[in-house]
Parts: C-alpha cells; sequence; structure tokens
C-alpha cells in the first residue's frame, strides 16, 4: 500500500466516530498504522426480506443500508475481510463489483457482468411476477464507483445501496413490467457505464428510470427531496408518495448523473437525490472527508422507502 | 457526480504546407503549462515511460482491465514475429543482452502527449539500444510509440510499438511479399469504435480525405516508416501521405484491433496494414505486396461530428540478427530470446 493509500484509510478510519459499529484504534507510534475492530454486519437474512409487504414494514431495509454504505465507504471490511479504500481505479472497482455481486447473491439474486470496455456494469433482472417478460424494463440504478480523491460515503455508496436495497425488496414483490436494477460502473469519468447501457438497448423503449445519486444530507431539516430533471408522469409519483411521509419533492432541472443517458435518448428517467441544486448537500462532496459518520441515515431510510414505494407503484 | 471537463480545441488551419522536421519543437499545451492539471499528468506519464523502459515487460493483464478485454494489449516490437496480442510480450527490444552483458535502453528525445479529455496518454521517442559490443558501447536507434489509459490516479500501458526505422527505397527494392504476422483483428463492440475504424480507413487510403480525419493541431503527429518522415502539425494533412511514401496505389487496413479509451472519446487501434507497391527493375516494373504494423491514436472532436487521428506511428519489420549487422557493424548469431553471441576480433 503506497503513502496516499495508507492517508485515505487514516481519513476514512478516523472520520468512523458516529458509527456504532465501528471502533478505530491509531498506534501512537506509528500514527499511519490504523487497525480497523469492525464487527462485520452480514446484512438482513433472506427471510426478512420475503416478508416484508410494504417498504415501511421492512426493518432490514436500515440495516441494509448501513451495512452497504460502510463497506463501500471503507469503514467495514466485506464478508471477504477486505477492507474497500476508493472506488475509482479498474482494480479498486473490480474489488467493489465482487463485493456488490457476493451482496445481491446472498439477497437470492441473479447477477449479470455487462462489460462494456472499459468497465462492467452489474444488472440484476426482476421478471413480472404476472405477464411475458418482454416489455420495455423499468430501471433501477446507482453508480458504484467514486472519484480518486475520496471515500464517497454520499457519492455514491448511498445511492448504490437504495440500488441493492431496491433489489432485494423488489425481488419478491409482484410486478407486470420487468425491473432491471443496474449498479452503474464509471459515472464519475463520463457517465461512461450508463451511457454503455443505454446505447445497449439499441433504441429499444424502457418504463422508466429512477436514478439514486447521494441520499446523504438534510442539514436545514426541511425534509427535501430534489428530483432531477424529473418527466411529469414520475414526478407526479413522487409527490403522490411523499405525501404523509413528511417529504417534500423539489424537482430541478439538474442532469450530471447516469439519468442523463436516458433523458439524452428521450426515455423517461429522473434523478432522485438531496439539495443538491438547492444548495442543502454534503459539504465533503468530492472530498476525502466524505466518510460513514457523516451519513443522515434516518434521511436516506426516509427517501428510500419513498423509493421504493414509487417503484413499486410504477412497476404495477 | 461527473465533473465538468473542459476541453480546448486548438485548430491550426488555413496554414502553409509545412516541410517534415526531426527538430519541431514540442508544442504539446500540457508541456507549456506545467503546473496545470494536463502538465502534472503529463509529467506523471513522462516518469512512467522512463520506468518502463526498465521493465523486462509488460503488464496484459492491467491493459485488459482498463480497455476492453477483448481487444487487449498490444505490443509490436521490431522483429517480424515479434507481436503480441492480449499477452505480454516475451522480449519488448531486439537485442536483451550480448553475452552475458546486459543491453540498455536510453530515451533521447521523449514527447508526452495528453488527450484533451485526458483520457490517454501517448508518447513518442527516439531511443537507443545501448549494447556492450567487444569493450565498447554500440547503439541502435529505435522508435518507441507507447499509449496509455488513464486509471483513476495512474496510468496503464496499453499499446507499445517498438521499431527501427528504414529507409523505404531501399526496403522496398528489397521486398519480395507481405512480412511479418497479421494481426488479428478485434473491435470494440460499440458504435463509437467502429465511426473510428471509419475514419481511420479514410485516413490512411490512398485518395483518402486527409483534412477531415487528421488533426491538424500542433501536436498532431504521424511518423512514416522512413527516418526521414516524422509528419508534425499540418503537416499530417499536406506532408507526403503514407500511401505516397509508398509508392503505394493501394493500402488498407488488414487486421485491426480497436479499443475505446475510458472516456469513449478516445481510442486506440493496433493494425497490419495491407498495400500495393510498384517498383522499378531492370526490365520494367514490378508490384510487390506489403505489409506494415501501424499503431494509432484517435480523437473524437468536441463540438463536432466526428474522429481524428491524432497520432500515428508506422513500421516495417527487421530480424534482429539484420539489425545488429546493419547498426553495429558485426555478424552477430541468429538471436534467441533476446540474446546475441558476437564474436570480437583479436
Amino acid at each position: 500500500m503506497n503513502h496516499r493509500a495508507l492517508a485515505f484509510l487514516a481519513t476514512i478510519a478516523l472520520g468512523c466516530g458516529g458509527s456504532d459499529d465501528v471502533s478505530v484504534t491509531v498506534d501512537a507510534a506509528d500514527p499511519d498504522a490504523v487497525l480497523i475492530d469492525a464487527a462485520i454486519d452480514a446484512g438482513p437474512d433472506l427471510d426478512s426480506t420475503a416478508a416484508c409487504t410494504s417498504p415501511d414494514s421492512c426493518a432490514w431495509i436500515d440495516d441494509e443500508l448501513r451495512t452497504v454504505v460502510a463497506v463501500l465507504a471503507g469503514a467495514q471490511p466485506t464478508p471477504a475481510g477486505n477492507t474497500l479504500v476508493r472506488r475509482a481505479s479498474s482494480v479498486e472497482r473490480a474489488a467493489v463489483r465482487t463485493y456488490l455481486r457476493g451482496e445481491l447473491e446472498r439477497l437470492g439474486l441473479t447477477v449479470i457482468e455487462r462489460n462494456y470496455g472499459s468497465g462492467t456494469n452489474l444488472v440484476v433482472h426482476l421478471a413480472p411476477t404476472t405477464g411475458p417478460d418482454t416489455g420495455p424494463p423499468l430501471v433501477v440504478g446507482g453508480h458504484f464507483d467514486s472519484v480518486p480523491q475520496s471515500p464517497a460515503a454520499a457519492d455514491n455508496a448511498t445511492g448504490t445501496a437504495v440500488a441493492v436495497v431496491a433489489a432485494g425488496y423488489l425481488a419478491s414483490r409482484p410486478r407486470t413490467v420487468p425491473i432491471e436494477i443496474v449498479l452503474f460502473d464509471q459515472e464519475e469519468v463520463g457517465l461512461i457505464g450508463s451511457g454503455a447501457y443505454v446505447a445497449a438497448l439499441q433504441g429499444a423503449p424502457i418504463h422508466s428510470m429512477h436514478n439514486f445519486d447521494m441520499i446523504s444530507f438534510d442539514g436545514d431539516g426541511d425534509r427535501a427531496v430534489e428530483l432531477w430533471s424529473p418527466t411529469p408522469a414520475l414526478e407526479a409519483l413522487y409527490r403522490t408518495h411523499a405525501t404523509g411521509r413528511g417529504l417534500v419533492i423539489q424537482p430541478v432541472t439538474f442532469t450530471r448523473s447516469d439519468h442523463q443517458s436516458f433523458l439524452e435518448r428521450s426515455l423517461p428517467a429522473v434523478g432522485v437525490s438531496e439539495e443538491f441544486v438547492g444548495n442543502d448537500h454534503t459539504a465533503h462532496y468530492h472530498q476525502p472527508t466524505d466518510t460513514l459518520d457523516k451519513i443522515d441515515f434516518a434521511y436516506l431510510g426516509a427517501v428510500t422507502r419513498l423509493g421504493l414505494a414509487v417503484i413499486e407503484d410504477d412497476a404495477n | 457526480m461527473r465533473g465538468v471537463i473542459v476541453a480546448l480545441a486548438i485548430i491550426a488551419t488555413g496554414c502553409p504546407a509545412a516541410a517534415p522536421s526531426r527538430t519541431t519543437a514540442l508544442v504539446d499545451p500540457a508541456v507549456r503549462d506545467p503546473n496545470g492539471s494536463r502538465g502534472r499528468l503529463a509529467r506523471e506519464l513522462e516518469a512512467e515511460v522512463r520506468a518502463s523502459y526498465q521493465r523486462p515487460t509488460l503488464d496484459a493483464a492491467a491493459a485488459a482491465a482498463i480497455i476492453d478485454p477483448a481487444v487487449g494489449l498490444v505490443a509490436i516490437g521490431v522483429g517480424p514475429s515479434d507481436v503480441a496480442v492480449g499477452l505480454a510480450p516475451t522480449a519488448r527490444w531486439p537485442v536483451a543482452k550480448v553475452g552475458n552483458q546486459a543491453a540498455q535502453v536510453v530515451s533521447r528525445a521523449l514527447e508526452v502527449y495528453v488527450a484533451a479529455d485526458e483520457s490517454l496518454g501517448w508518447a513518442f521517442d527516439e531511443a537507443s539500444l545501448e549494447l556492450p559490443v567487444c569493450g565498447r558501447t554500440a547503439s541502435i536507434p529505435l522508435r518507441v510509440f507507447q499509449v496509455y489509459a488513464r486509471d483513476a490516479d495512474r496510468w496503464t500501458l496499453i499499446a507499445e510499438h517498438v521499431a527501427y526505422p528504414q529507409s523505404m527505397g531501399r526496403w522496398l527494392d528489397a521486398a519480395v511479399g507481405p512480412d511479418g504476422m497479421k494481426l488479428p483483428e478485434a473491435i470494440e463492440r460499440q458504435p463509437e469504435a467502429q465511426e473510428a475504424r471509419a475514419t481511420l480507413a479514410m485516413a490512411i487510403a490512398p485518395d483518402g480525405e486527409r483534412a477531415s480525419t487528421w488533426d491538424a493541431s500542433a501536436d498532431a503527429l504521424a511518423v512514416w516508416p522512413d527516418p526521414l518522415q516524422e509528419l508534425r502539425g499540418i503537416a499530417t494533412r499536406v506532408g507526403p501521405s503514407l500511401a505516397s511514401s509508398l509508392e503505394a496505389t493501394t493500402l488498407g487496413i488488414e487486421g485491426l484491433r480497436l479499443a475505446l479509451g475510458p472516456s469513449r472519446r478516445t481510442a486506440v487501434a493496433s493494425a497490419t496494414l495491407a498495400a500495393r507497391a510498384t517498383r522499378a527493375d531492370g526490365t520494367g516494373e514490378r508490384t510487390v505486396d506489403l505489409r506494415l504494423r501501424a499503431t494509432f491514436v484517435l480523437e473524437q472532436v468536441r463540438d463536432r461530428d466526428g474522429w481524428r487521428v491524432r497520432a500515428a506511428m508506422v513500421s516495417v519489420p527487421i530480424t534482429a540478427g539484420a539489425l545488429v549487422g546493419r547498426t553495429v557493424g558485426i555478424t552477430a548469431s541468429t538471436p534467441h530470446d533476446g540474446a546475441v553471441a558476437v564474436t570480437c576480433p583479436q
């Protein structure tokens, strides 16, 4: 491990004081030598995911969100015992894919790796529970890569965790359209993974696309959820399900995330985020300090449940 | 969220034809602004290129992780059979050692370039392969062209092309047919890759439209097999074409391996090219079929529709034995694993 990587590891670990699951020891004689003593949280079991009948009745969602964000941000080792430091280089992203694939398979899902040259998207395809598996898919996405200089807990371990939870939840729910949960690669270097996914559609339509990117912060406590460049129909769905959850929908025009790849092809899409345009977003965006302890898990859990309710409605 | 990358396209137009030059100053903006982001990337690339010369082989697995693994690393060496595809080359240099003394590769005129979107970098060098021979150091001039992809915070080599420049008149007179192996075809299965391929075919065709296919910015580069033909800037469009440098009536892509760069706005292509040249001999004219090896860097032009060739190096092979005989002036045994045995005069 080079010096820079050690520095990152120290930053990540030292920033984890807010986590209940992780303790950090720094050797006074060698401050670079940081030991992480983390209880390995294996996440929810399959029985608990199958028992959910609505997002609001699923306690496992919170555990899974925390586990995935903690592992991706390097605050908790993977089940194989590896600590992820970043998610930028090809080697790092391959390690992340290994973890995510294992996590999805542990939820009983089949994962398809779609290599497109410089990267690989992970795809879970859920066939409709009624009717043929031939219609345009509803796509749920979140990018798992990061910028090089950040552990990227907010951007976008949170959105990746939402997508993983969505896969686990939706797999046991009725649906009349196919659903594809896509963990996109290489968003940070130009929406490459989502661009490759859309290109592979070869002009075929989709039902809709829900992109989750940065759901970590609500500094002013207004419970606002930003919708990036939503179609009117998708905005209406989110407004409907936000009612009664205490969440406030804030539609804005913003395209610099994976939903842009779909909008460019005139495919219906929406980005779901904290108030990035509204300027109530994490101060640690693309910084080494974007660590687990900065994540507002209550906000993440609420937005995740909103997303799941919307997607379940949209899929029927 | 992706960062906003602002690309500056510097396009030279309307300039008078420039004669091919070996002494044109390096004008890549990265070098002009050493403190800028691209300047830092260029310095890292330069260090990586120099370090790479000391390595006995290349990392094919690293290349396959950053570009389409179906295309993979392509390493073209000096000899007719020195072509490695998707695998580490067994020998990068025509001579690895003389007797039991190791040869060394020394950079003499390294130039580094960084793509506008910083996803690819490439380097051209006139290097010396220095051989310890009979109590002195003999030097073999080599051209080295390398292409790297940016992988987060490091450069990863994805293509290498090493060649000995040869006078084309003499080489053509001796040519009797295609020499060296043909590259097996592999083109990344993306629409952009097919577009890049079409641009490349047009760029090298004898009747191709060079104005729309070759970059003409100050750091455009085209290196033909002849030692006198290194074209820079606008000369890539108005200087001697590859076909004319070979006096070829036909010239086309024979085997192509083309992968997009990480941003998909850049591409690297390694190819064998097929040409037919007409040569005069004592009894009239004869036609000869030729095979050349080539490495290209292409870049998509922002705000325009299409690809441009940013850099190219084309070469013809020579066996290590012939190379040592020609450049060092001694008769060398047929190299085995890069090791040459020589008999020094008493």
